[in-house]
């Protein structure tokens, strides 16, 4: 559809005056403004020596919850998998080794470099076994370093389950049990 | 002439004998049904269909039955009223779904029937979300041994008998039965005795939850990943109507497909679980070749197979055979196995009379096992009652298909038995064969010491054998699952066939293989190839119009 006519307003660039076109104001502008920073209080994270402090909610490396028994949490519902949209979530199911649940993830993957980080993974999980956590500086030196398997990632469980900064929660928006220092069996 | 009223729309259904579900569903109205199915009896235990009824009186006048009543049961007659819309009969559907619910475990995220779960649908579209029961659930016990391709989740039964049904009615095993009383009814088989009857994986698709599940699929992909294909069983020349259920390339399962003009609602357990061959890695997966083609990356000592191009292959088996056929006609022949399709086999039927008229076509070896099976069948195999399922002895899905062709291309039907008679003589041999692995070896070490010493032996087969490693050239084949085209079955009855996976990043089908040897030009399409089929052949005419989801009969 053209735009009409009478929808269209016209703009014209302003004018530049002589102060203007000798640009030694805007330069004395932009010194002021360097210069009162200097005496503002920092803002500038020494990163890596510095970490940043994240919101509880940011969303970084994806974590596979272990249970109160230390088991994984994950029952291979395939949710996660369904749910994501980059497809990036690869699993294998079994019939599992404990009597008090059917299926098991044998093997689960995530493609940590397709990921989009969007969090729909861990919204799709019936029983809260999947979390991102605040990890973001993530390093690798091959692709397939980077596909982070179950082992990879209940080892991201281990190392920020217990420290209070990723709780574990639970649909009720509770924190689950795991979440508290030292009895997730860490 | 009888006018049934669904829900204030007059329905005309004939003389057909229907219940009011099958009425409804003539004018698109649904009515859930749990235990009822068309090919089983009548229990109305479920009372998922539950309908208000009442009659059209001579004078017009309509008198309710004050209560609501099972649609499977009630019998659609001249003047039947059915409501299903209503409010009574709605509280009734949710009613009934919240009953249903009471033990179950809804464990939906690991069960392997979500997603085409009967319960999970009814109870969105008709049902609650909310459970008022508090007390705890019955948890009876898994019972994963109860056949040897079937495991029973015991309690997300809802005991609507089908698979029982089935056992007594149409398999005549009677292996399950339901145990117990009441809300502690479930099903079992007698101890020793499980559930391995020749068509036992059906209780899987019949059971409308996730209770009876089929050990070979178990847990191995969620339903909504599954694309599926329409095709046919090549099990046997029964023909049986599939579904071939797949993701990225892989066949993941085989379901019937309801077909009234082959086989009915069913497969049988042969058909159903012998699809692992088409995934197997020991197939072959490009061609080979025994001489130093041209442009070969490797050197090769002649008279070794080694891997080969198709561009290599294709021009030289074509080569090679029109050589042999210019030095002698009845020295070249072709076997046409009863495992291609109609399309194919004429494709090669062709390719092979152009290169002489004189060269001899024959039909492939036509595996036979055992007799005829009828269902139902009690345990001794004698069949009791009408027959409803018949598994055939002769296990390949074409041979009608093939024998027709070669009829149009020769007057005289050869036989495998005369190819071995005549073979001393022959100069080159096409040799097709895609017999699945569950026959065994169809040659005898005789058979293939004779067939070996033709100079020009050309084997297209899935996976290697001795008569492979005795070829000049092996061309790989393609299974049922990788094929368009078309099976004829015992009766006539020409089925169409779509392609579910691809044969392999280097696997060629069938028929664009011969589409290479005739050197005809693009990919290979079935249904312009069934028009020229029909127009050559008058036995094939049929096969110009639509085969349609049911086939057509021929002849
Ligand atoms: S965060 Fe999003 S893209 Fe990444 S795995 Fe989860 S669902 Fe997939
Ligand atoms: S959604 Fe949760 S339980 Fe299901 S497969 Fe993914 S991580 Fe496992
Ligand atoms: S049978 Fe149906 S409702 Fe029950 S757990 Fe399985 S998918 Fe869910
Ligand atoms: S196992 Fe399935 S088919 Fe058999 S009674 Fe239970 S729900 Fe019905
Ligand atoms: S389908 Fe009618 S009662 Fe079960």
């Amino acid at each position: 559809m053209p735009i009409a006519e009478t929808d269209v307003r016209w703009v014209k660039a302003p004018t530049l005056g002589l102060l203007d076109r000798l640009y030694l104001p805007a330069i004395a502008q932009g010194l002021g403004t360097t210069i009162k920073h200097i005496f503002q209080p920092r803002v500038t994270q020494q990163f890596p020596e510095q970490r940043p402090d994240l919101p509880a909610n940011y969303r970084g490396l994806h974590r596979l919850n272990r249970d109160t028994d230390g088991r994984v949490k994950c029952v291979a519902c395939f949710m996660c998998s369904t749910a994501c949209p980059a497809r990036c979530i690869d699993i294998v199911a079994a019939p599992s080794p404990w009597p008090d649940r059917e299926k098991y993830p044998e093997m689960f993957v995530i493609d940590e470099l397709r990921c989009i980080y969007c969090g729909l993974c861990e919204q799709a999980c019936p029983c809260d076994a999947i979390e991102l956590t605040s990890m973001f500086d993530l390093t690798g030196l091959s692709r397939e370093e980077m596909m982070f398997d179950k082992e990879k990632l209940l080892s991201v469980f281990d190392q920020t389950a217990g420290i209070g900064k990723d709780p574990v929660r639970t649909k009720g928006g509770k924190l689950s049990c795991a979440s508290e220092p030292n009895v997730a069996g860490i | 002439m009888a006018v049934v009223i669904i829900n204030d729309t007059p329905v005309d259904i004939g003389t057909e004998r229907l219940n009011l579900i099958q009425a409804a569903a003539k004018i698109g109205v649904f009515i859930p049904s749990y235990c009822w199915h068309p090919a089983l009896s009548v229990v109305a235990s479920c009372r998922m269909c539950l309908v208000e009824v009442g009659e059209k009186k001579p004078d017009g006048a309509i008198a309710m039955q004050p209560r609501v009543v099972p649609a499977c049961q009630t019998p659609a007659k001249d003047g039947t009223v059915c409501i299903t819309n209503s409010e009574k009969a709605r509280t009734a559907e949710a009613r009934t779904l919240e009953g249903l619910l009471l033990n179950h475990p809804l464990d939906c995220p690991v069960c392997d029937k979500a997603g085409e779960c009967l319960l999970q649908d009814f109870s969105y579209q008709f049902g609650k979300s909310s459970s008022r029961m508090i007390d705890p659930k019955n948890t009876p016990p898994n019972k994963p041994d109860i056949g040897e391709h079937i495991s029973l989740f015991t309690d997300r039964c809802i005991m609507c008998s089908r698979c029982v049904r089935f056992t007594r009615e149409i398999a005549g095993s009677s292996e399950l039965h339901v145990v117990n009383r009441g809300h502690h009814s479930e099903i079992d088989v007698f101890p020793g005795d499980p559930v391995n009857n020749p068509l036992a994986g059906n209780v899987v698709d019949l059971c409308p939850v996730g209770a009876l599940a089929n050990k070979e699929f178990l847990y191995k992909q969620r339903v909504w990943f599954l694309k599926n294909a329409s095709s046919v069983c090549a099990g046997c020349s029964t023909g049986c109507s599939i579904t071939i259920d797949h993701n990225k390339d892989v066949v993941h399962r085989i379901r019937p497909r309801e077909n009234p003009q082959a086989q009915g609602h069913f497969i049988c357990d042969e058909g159903r679980f012998d699809y692992p061959y088409v995934n197997s890695k020991d197939r072959f997966q490009q061609p080979m070749s025994a001489v130093a083609t041209g442009g070969s990356p490797v050197a090769v000592q002649a008279g070794r197979l080694h891997h080969d191009t198709w561009e290599n292959v294709i021009p030289t088996v074509r080569r090679e055979l029109t050589n042999a056929a210019k030095q002698g006609g009845s020295e070249v022949a072709a076997v046409l196995s009863p495992m291609l399709t109609v399309e194919e086999a004429f494709l090669l039927a062709k390719f092979i009379k152009g290169l002489s008229a004189d060269a001899k076509l024959y039909l492939g070896w036509v595996p036979t096992v055992g007799k005829d099976e009828q269902f139902p069948q009690d345990r001794k195999g004698n069949p009791m009652g009408p027959v409803k399922f018949t598994i055939r002895a002769e296990k390949c899905p074409n041979r009608r298909g093939v024998e027709e062709v070669l009829r149009h291309f020769q007057v005289e039907l050869l036989g495998f038995d005369r190819l071995l008679a005549n073979a001393g003589k022959l100069e080159a041999l096409y040799l097709t064969a895609g017999y699945p692995p569950r026959l065994g070896a169809w040659l005898t070490d005789e058979q293939t010491k004779t067939l070996a010493k033709i100079p020009l032996l050309i084997v297209q087969d899935l996976a290697p054998s001795p008569i492979s490693e005795a070829a000049k050239f092996v061309i790989p084949a393609a299974t049922f699952a990788e094929k368009d085209g078309c099976y004829v079955n015992h009766a006539n009855l020409a089925q169409q066939l779509h392609w579910a996976v691809r044969p392999g990043s280097m696997g060629r089908s069938d028929g664009q293989v011969f589409l290479y040897l005739l050197e005809r030009r693009g990919l290979i399409q079935a249904s312009a190839l069934r028009q020229e089929i029909a127009r050559e052949i008058p036995f094939f005419a049929a096969l110009a119009g639509d085969l349609g989801e049911f086939g057509v009969k021929l002849g």
